[in-house]
């Protein structure tokens, strides 16, 4: 038992240095390449470089340094990412305390309208739009993939926001006759917060996979600017023997979710039993 | 809660119904329809653009176009993709079956392997093999399907020549028995790419509602009865513990279901998916709203199946 | 041994964590004869249950029994079992009745099939099963047993699956039945159908009963013999003449003109369970036809046991929870036909001091912050001057300076509680429902607080509803007591 919870709390240190790492990186990344993510620096003699001195990561098909492409595609993908984030959760907690403290029928109405959105497969949403826009910029694409995404955070609000209501606090403050918009903001919001974390943490590890899945398309953000999605089309039916340019993304999207979800687990059970 | 069949039904119906207005608004309203800006070429006279308008009935209010739209939507008529030269309907059709077998198979593995696994573990929770197949469950939900589907492409076809890179045949290839043959050797490695997410995402499910099942009062009253501890675990503990599986799951599993486009794109399948990537990439808006209404009702009927199940596996839902 | 050979012997029965070593119970010894019936009364917590599931051997995996431990059941040792031993004996030999009718039976199975499967796994013939659980459901009165037993759990009441749970504790007629709290649930009437069954089975077959129950009068009527527990170890064991708890009524009630503040007339709750497994449709009366007055500058006590409905009564006048039936008036208005708007406006005049107040305070919020709460909300006073009036009202309830500025969890119980009057004092409410002020308090303190209360009172003409479990502590303020009992009010008392 002892062992295991030891060894749990090494794994929520891991990733949450991870995701700091990440982010550090991101937010960084001019200043610790060499090179500009786009320059293609000579696609006749540096083409396919292996990791070496010069280039840490080698280079992809076009002479690109993959350091620099990975550190610029972080910057994309964890920026729309978290802003994706910002919107579903914002959006979604509204719906969900809105629901909670509403009159039963709105609460019905609210809670039902979720359910129907949430029954549309999220990429069909996705590619609709997509379609319809052509090529989507930095910050559309994020409020997409956030007004695509809020609906999970809609619910768990809403089953968390009833469970808190009867708790003493809560009713303290209504018996007090405290109105709902006070409630709201003042009793309620503030002690949603570990839910919200635990939502926000999920729903980051929902945004980066589907931003670097529809990238990985052609559809999100396209080549020459990088993501980490994109990184992986470039490398798209390339032999193993040019592994570099597989593996570091690969490594970097796998370990960005896993850290993510394990975040949210720890969270979850550290708060919400 | 139980909402009943008859409103589940009305609810699919709204969605299916948004789905169609989505759609008719993306023909009608999204810039780059070829047919429009072919239209709109400066070269054309007002009396042939108006005259061009009015054929197709694009001249009349919107709503009657609405109208006009869901009825042809009724009658199976999904309008003409320019960019295959025919029906809508008639490339659906070609289309629909390979990703029926696609989606059939690997959903029914994921849910064997998924519940089998998760009702294992969860049900010897304190083992030590129990908590890692749980944390290798997290492990593999955390790889997005299309790098699963990447990864399967690089290594088992392409590096090693186990499989197949794509396709769902060889062309000109063996027929009979050997053609069956070489058919479920093109469908390994995409329905490993779909089922293995899935399947992780039931184990999990599976592996915390039988962990929490262990303790319920009826486990210990059927205990305190006699009954013999196999029976307890198959007839009372997992029945119970199908129930959040079903209900979370159907929801997850349509979020899951999403990987189609991106695998079939990979794999070269050609399916729904294949239809849906290529009719985006060539702005052919008839072709994606047509696949995206397919996949909606498919996401309906799959959402009630799930429905049903449930009520199968939890009689207070039934009268409801 | 004795010559009646004993149905059972318990010696020595020690149960303990495997962690910290804690133990439950402590050296239990006893002995049954057959057919006899023996109560077991105690305090939640004082270790009844426990041994009761350690004689099933149904402990959970973090508890164990030491190896000093003794069980016989008639000449069969039980202590040495291994598990699939163990299952040859449970059920058959010894059953046993849980507590939560809510929970103990499957919801994916129909009542009849449970309870025949009970009679299966022992080897009895399905028609034979069948049979008897029939038999049995007619006997314990179960309306139309054919129709019930193809019901499941959930379309059932909670006296109906307390039933069903009976019947499947006798269906192989076992030499020990034990009914942990098995008749709470039940209106008196069916509890003595119930009773009588079991006497029944008693009488025909000899099983031995062990009746574990905090109702007294059950037991005093029921019982050859009562065991009493108190911290894991039996402190009494004796033949029944125990007494029933009375209520004892205090002071006369003073004479008063006028309509009175509050009227409770014929309230009925009900309470639907919120369970693990989902569960909608069971509900359980809490309260059944209540009726009670308050008049101006008066306060009434409301007395009984734990699970006698008192919290519901008080959240049904605060309209904290739903009414079934009945009418609740403050004054002339009735606060059940309030909308939204007014019912906000009337909780000024209607104040709260929940049974744990300290968890009622919001615990990211300052002290002075939660006080002034009430009068910003009222619209009584604003920013600094609902501050100053705040710091004031902590004053009066004997709350140091520093108490204002600091959140709630930086104080003792004690003083939450304080904080907890003087956020209920500050909308200056007609009424105040104080609901087990005391009961998470030390004795000292306890004092302190009700002194603090009768005095605010006073000083105030504020009329209360105080609701206790402590008969001492109503007596000390109140000038009337209600007694309540499974929902229902006893005579209001006035000598």
């Amino acid at each position: 038992m002892k062992e295991a919870h030891a060894s749990r709390e090494t794994g929520v240190r891991l990733a949450a240095a991870f995701l700091a790492l990440v982010g550090v990186g991101a937010l960084a990344a001019p200043w610790l390449t060499t090179h500009a993510p786009t320059a293609q620096l000579d696609p006749v003699a540096l083409a396919w470089q292996p990791p070496s001195a010069a280039h840490w990561l080698g280079t992809d098909s076009y002479s690109r340094d993959v350091w620099s492409r990975l550190l610029f595609g972080a910057r994309a993908t964890m920026g729309i990412a978290v802003l994706a984030v910002t919107v579903s959760l914002t959006f979604g907690t509204l719906v969900g305390a809105v629901a909670a403290l509403a009159p039963r029928w709105l609460d019905a109405l609210l809670m039902r309208a979720t359910d129907a959105l949430l029954a549309i497969p999220r990429l069909l949403l996705l590619l609709l739009v997509v379609a319809g826009a052509g090529t989507l910029e930095f910050a559309p694409l994020a409020i997409l993939l956030g007004s695509t995404g809020w609906m999970m955070t809609a619910r768990v609000v809403r089953q968390d926001s009833g469970r808190l209501l009867a708790t003493p606090h809560l009713e303290g403050a209504r018996a007090l006759g405290v109105p709902w918009a006070r409630l709201l903001t003042r009793h309620l919001l503030p002690s949603l917060l570990p839910t919200l974390a635990v939502a926000a943490t999920a729903a980051f590890a929902a945004a980066v996979p589907l931003e670097s899945g529809l990238s990985y398309l052609g559809l999100g953000v396209r080549t020459p600017l990088p993501s980490w999605g994109n990184l992986l089309a470039d490398a798209e039916s390339q032999p193993l023997a040019h592994w570099w340019v597989i593996v570091f993304p690969t490594v970097m999207i796998a370990g960005t979710v896993l850290a993510a979800n394990a975040l949210a687990n720890a969270m979850e059970r550290q708060w919400r039993r | 809660m139980g909402a009943s069949l008859l409103g589940r039904l009305a609810q699919g119906a709204l969605v299916v119904l948004f789905v169609v207005a989505t759609c008719f608004a993306l023909i009608r309203l999204a810039p780059g329809d070829p047919f429009f800006r072919a239209l709109d070429e400066a070269s054309v006279p007002a009396e042939v653009r108006a005259a061009q308008l009015a054929r197709f009935g694009y001249d009349r209010p919107i709503p009657e176009q609405f109208a006009r739209y869901l009825g042809n939507v009724v009658r199976g008529d999904l309008g003409w993709s320019h960019s295959r030269g025919q029906p809508v309907a008639q490339a659906i059709a070609t289309a629909l079956p390979a990703t029926l077998l696609l989606v059939g198979t690997a959903g029914l593995l994921a849910f064997v392997v998924g519940v089998s696994l998760g009702a294992w573990s969860g049900w010897h929770a304190d083992r030590p093999i129990a908590r890692g197949i749980d944390r290798g469950a997290m492990l593999l939900l955390s790889i997005p399907d299309y790098l699963l589907a990447l990864l399967a492409v690089m290594g088992p076809a392409l590096a090693w020549g186990l499989f197949p890179v794509g396709g769902a045949r060889t062309e000109f290839g063996p027929t009979g028995l050997l053609g069956l043959v070489d058919r479920l050797h093109h469908l390994v490695l995409p329905v490993l790419a779909l089922a293995l997410p899935i399947a992780a995402v039931v184990t999990r499910l599976q592996h915390a509602a039988m962990r929490d099942v262990r303790d319920a009062a009826f486990i210990r009253t059927a205990r305190a009865n006699g009954v013999p501890e196999r029976r307890i675990r198959w007839r009372h503990a997992l029945r119970n513990a199908l129930v959040p599986v079903l209900s979370y799951g159907g929801v997850q599993v349509a979020a899951a279901l999403s990987g189609v486009v991106v695998i079939e794109r990979i794999f070269a399948w050609p399916g729904m998916g294949r239809l849906l990537y290529d009719g985006v990439l060539s702005r052919d808006y008839p072709l994606i709203a047509g696949g995206v209404l397919v996949a909606a009702i498919g996401t309906v009927l799959g959402t009630m199946v799930a429905d049903l199940a449930i009520r199968w596996a939890d009689p207070r839902q039934r009268n409801a | 041994m004795s010559t009646p050979h004993p149905a059972l012997r318990v010696r020595d029965l020690t149960v303990r964590a495997r962690t910290t070593g804690a133990s439950l119970t402590q050296g239990v010894s006893f002995e049954a004869m057959r057919g006899e019936a023996i109560g077991i009364v105690g305090a939640s917590g004082a270790g009844k249950s426990t041994v009761a599931l350690a004689l099933m051997g149904l402990l959970s995996p973090a508890l164990e029994r030491t190896p000093t431990s003794a069980l016989w059941l008639g000449e069969t040792a039980l202590h040495d079992r291994t598990e699939r031993n163990w299952r040859t004996v449970r059920g058959r030999r010894i059953a046993m009745v849980f507590q939560e009718p809510l929970l103990a039976l499957d919801p994916t199975m129909r009542v009849g099939a449970q309870v025949i499967e009970a009679g299966t796994v022992h080897g009895l013939a399905p028609e034979e099963a069948e049979r008897r659980t029939l038999e049995l459901f007619a006997q314990l009165e179960l309306p139309e047993p054919e129709q019930v037993a193809t019901r499941y759990p959930h379309e059932l009441s909670g006296g109906m699956r307390q039933r069903v749970l009976l019947a499947m504790a006798m269906l192989h007629r076992p030499e020990v039945v034990i009914a942990d709290e098995a008749t709470t649930a039940l209106d008196p009437a069916l509890r003595r159908t119930v009773l009588d069954v079991l006497d029944a089975l008693r009488r025909e077959h000899g099983t031995t009963v062990l009746l574990i129950s905090h109702d007294h009068a059950v037991v005093a009527a029921r019982c050859d013999r009562v065991l009493t527990m108190a911290a894991g170890r039996i402190t009494s064991d004796g033949p029944t003449p125990l007494t029933p708890p009375t209520v004892r009524p205090t002071m006369a009630r003073t004479e008063q003109a006028g309509a009175p503040l509050l009227t409770v007339r014929d309230l009925v709750v009900d309470y639907t369970a919120a369970s693990v497994v989902r569960d909608t449709n069971t509900s359980t009366r809490a309260v059944e036809g209540l009726t009670l007055t308050i008049d101006r500058g008066e306060v009434v006590g409301l007395i009984g046991p734990s699970g006698s409905g008192k919290t519901s009564v008080a959240r049904a006048i605060l309209r904290l929870t739903p009414v079934t039936r009945g009418t609740i008036q403050l004054e002339t208005t009735n606060l059940l036909t309030l909308d939204a708007r007014a019912l906000r406006r009337m909780r000024r005049r209607l104040q709260w001091i929940p049974q744990d107040a300290g968890a009622a305070l919001t615990p990211h919020l300052r002290v002075d912050d939660l006080v002034a709460e009430g009068l910003e909300v009222h619209g009584l006073a604003r920013g600094g001057e609902a501050r100053c009036q705040a710091r004031a009202l902590l004053d009066e309830v004997g709350l140091p300076a520093r108490a204002a500025t600091v959140r709630p969890a930086e104080l003792s119980t004690g003083e939450r509680q304080r904080v907890a009057i003087a956020r209920a004092l500050a909308t200056r409410p007609d009424l105040l429902v104080c609901d087990e002020p005391v009961a998470n308090l030390d004795p000292s303190r306890r004092a302190q607080i009700l002194d603090l209360l009768a005095a605010l009172q006073r000083a105030r003409g504020l009329s209360i509803l105080l609701i206790s479990h402590d008969e001492s502590a109503v007596e000390r303020l109140a000038s009337r007591v209600i007694s309540m009992y499974l929902g229902r009010s006893g005579a209001p008392a006035a000598p």
